[in-house]
């Protein structure tokens, strides 16, 4: 049984009690005013609070699980690692209030008013936001993987980080939004607008973007590996260290385009060369895709240079045979083929960490390879070289399994080596 | 003009000793050790073969190891065989400029050079350092309101 009866309650907000951790399940909460009430971890799991004035309430840590909070008002209200899974929020009011750290999986907040939120690290899988407004809203690092945020109004929401693989943005609306390393892996974005909107590292491996708009958006190293871009508007995208196979733009609506590393627009490239500009990205082969527009000095044919300060994430990287690479920024969990004879140098600023090289390429490490790998599930870090070389400041933490000719091994005075080496099976 | 000479213990090829060496002056092997090496100094010529527990400063090997070794520098060329960790504060390895000879044919082995242990030195309380004792225990630290 309850703590208090409804009029209790109304009686205890009149007089500005508090009703922190009371057991309030069962209580019919229905339009009732309990404006600015201290609520803190109370439980009221289930309870009825349709169209119930919250504005400004204390519900941290709360218990309102399946609560029924219809068109409620929880305007400004403080609802930190408040438990709202399966709640119904449809129509609510939470503009300005905080759910940082909330649970709010399976919740339905479709059509609620959440501008100016804050939802950081909240917990919404499988949650209802759709033609929610979201406005400005903070959302980095929330889970919102097979969410449904469609026709939702996300202008100048931030989620950065936020995990929203296969989360449903149809027709949403992410003007100048910030999605900085977002995973929206298989997420289904069709029309989506992302114009102005700051992508750079985000994965959209797989997405269906069909006339998803990324006008003057930031793209630099976000991955379009297999995803669907037909109809998408590209022009003003800054488009450096994209992943992505060259036919995919195949149909795109582009005037122009930024491929330079500070996406400053200093050399713009026009629609009609868009193709062939991108296609300079790629490696020898053509197969799969290498990223970075060339550095000055690294112009020639099978070149590539990845500069200072570049992140390259779970990418997959092939360069044909006699290629040259130079490495000098990071490089995680990315899985690289060298054609033969091609020439890997990992230079002083460079590091790879949990990468593994394949191929009868030369390796040459100056910088830091760390390989961080499940050796017994996905093979030695390093397979097959014709030549490893670690330089007197180079770092190898990892394992090297050798070709049949066996691998010719450098190793200058100074280096670090934690290095397993096999012969070849 | 007076003339030094580095004491060495020289074991000719052709020759094999089985068992523990220890030694305070450099060990010259162009024959066989199979055991227990202690040296400051060993060297391993092309034709020698050094198998075992082998603690030097200094290791300079162009022929055959095999077994755990340990020193403080350690230079190689020749082969390491296999099921032999190389423990070392540093090593060299010149890379072979004749393509189809290699400087050093590795094994299924390990190299441990240098410090790798990857992690950032932690940052040592002052107060808890202070109130170390002799045996190496933590004595009470007296602190007033």
């Amino acid at each position: 049984m309850a703590d208090y009866s409804r009029d209790e309650i109304l009686d205890k907000v009149s007089k500005k009690e508090s009703l922190e951790r009371a057991d309030l399940r069962d209580v019919a909460l229905d339009r009732a005013n309990l404006e600015g009430v201290n609520l803190r971890r109370a439980d009221l799991e289930g309870v009825n609070m349709e169209e119930c004035i919250l504005k400004n309430a204390n519900l941290s840590s709360a218990n309102l699980r399946d609560a029924y909070l219809v068109r409620a008002n929880l305007e400004g209200a403080n609802m930190q690692k408040a438990d709202l899974e399966g709640a119904n929020l449809e129509g609510a009011n939470l503009q300005g209030a905080d759910l940082s750290r909330a649970n709010l999986e399976g919740a339905s907040l479709e059509g609620a008013k959440l501008n100016g939120a804050r939802l950081n690290y909240a917990q919404m899988e499988l949650a209802n936001l759709g033609g929610a407004s979201l406005e400005g809203v903070q959302l980095a690092n929330a889970d919102m993987r097979d969410a449904y945020l469609g026709g939702a109004k996300l202008s100048k929401a931030n989620l950065q980080n936020a995990q929203m693989e296969k989360a449903n943005l149809e027709e949403a609306d992410l003007t100048g939004a910030i999605l900085t390393e977002t995973n929206l892996r298989g997420a289904y974005s069709e029309g989506a607008n992302f114009t102005n909107a700051v992508l750079e590292g985000v994965i959209f491996e797989g997405a269906a973007l069909g006339k998803a708009k990324f006008a003057d958006a930031d793209l630099r190293h976000s991955n379009f590996r297999d995803a669907k871009l037909a109809g998408v508007t590209m022009t003003g995208a800054k488009m450096y260290g994209v992943l992505a196979k060259e036919d995919q733009w195949d149909d795109i609506i582009v005037d122009w385009a930024d491929f330079t590393e500070k996406g400053d627009g200093k050399d713009n490239t026009k629609g009609t060369d868009f193709v062939s500009r991108f296609k300079q990205m790629l490696n020898g082969n053509g197969q799969s895709v290498s990223v970075s527009t060339m550095a000055p000095a690294a112009n020639e044919q099978g070149k590539r240079f990845f500069g200072k300060g570049d992140v390259l994430r779970n990418a997959t990287l092939e360069f044909g045979e006699k290629s040259i690479v130079e490495i000098e920024s990071r490089f995680e969990n990315c899985s690289i083929t060298l054609g033969e004879d091609a020439k890997l140098t990992i230079g002083p600023n460079g590091e790879l960490k949990g990468c593994q090289i394949v191929g009868a390429g030369e390796i040459m490490i100056h910088g830091r390879f760390v390989g961080e790998r499940r050796e017994e599930e996905e093979g030695p870090s390093i397979i097959g070289p014709k030549i490893l070389f670690v330089g007197k400041d180079g770092f190898v933490l990892g394992s090297i399994q050798q070709p049949k000719q066996m691998t010719n091994f450098g190793f200058e005075k100074g280096c670090k080596l934690s290095l397993k080496i096999y012969k070849a099976e | 003009m007076s003339e030094t000479t580095v004491k060495q213990t020289i074991l000719e090829d052709g020759t094999e000793i089985e068992g523990a060496v220890k030694s305070k002056c450099g060990i010259v092997v162009s024959g066989q050790i199979k055991g227990e090496v202690t040296a400051p100094t060993l060297t391993v010529t092309g034709s020698g073969i050094l198998q075992g527990k082998v603690k030097a400063t200094q290791l300079s090997s162009q022929g055959s190891l095999a077994g755990e070794i340990e020193a403080d520098s350690v230079e190689l060329s020749g082969s390491v065989s296999d099921n032999t960790i190389i423990r070392a504060n540093t090593m060299e390895v010149k890379l072979s400029q004749n393509s189809g000879k290699l400087q050093v044919a590795f094994g299924n082995c390990e190299l441990q050079v240098g410090d790798t242990s990857n992690k950032k030195q932690p940052k040592v309380d002052p107060v808890v350092a202070a109130n170390v004792n002799g045996n190496g225990h933590h004595s009470e630290a007296k602190h007033g309101k």
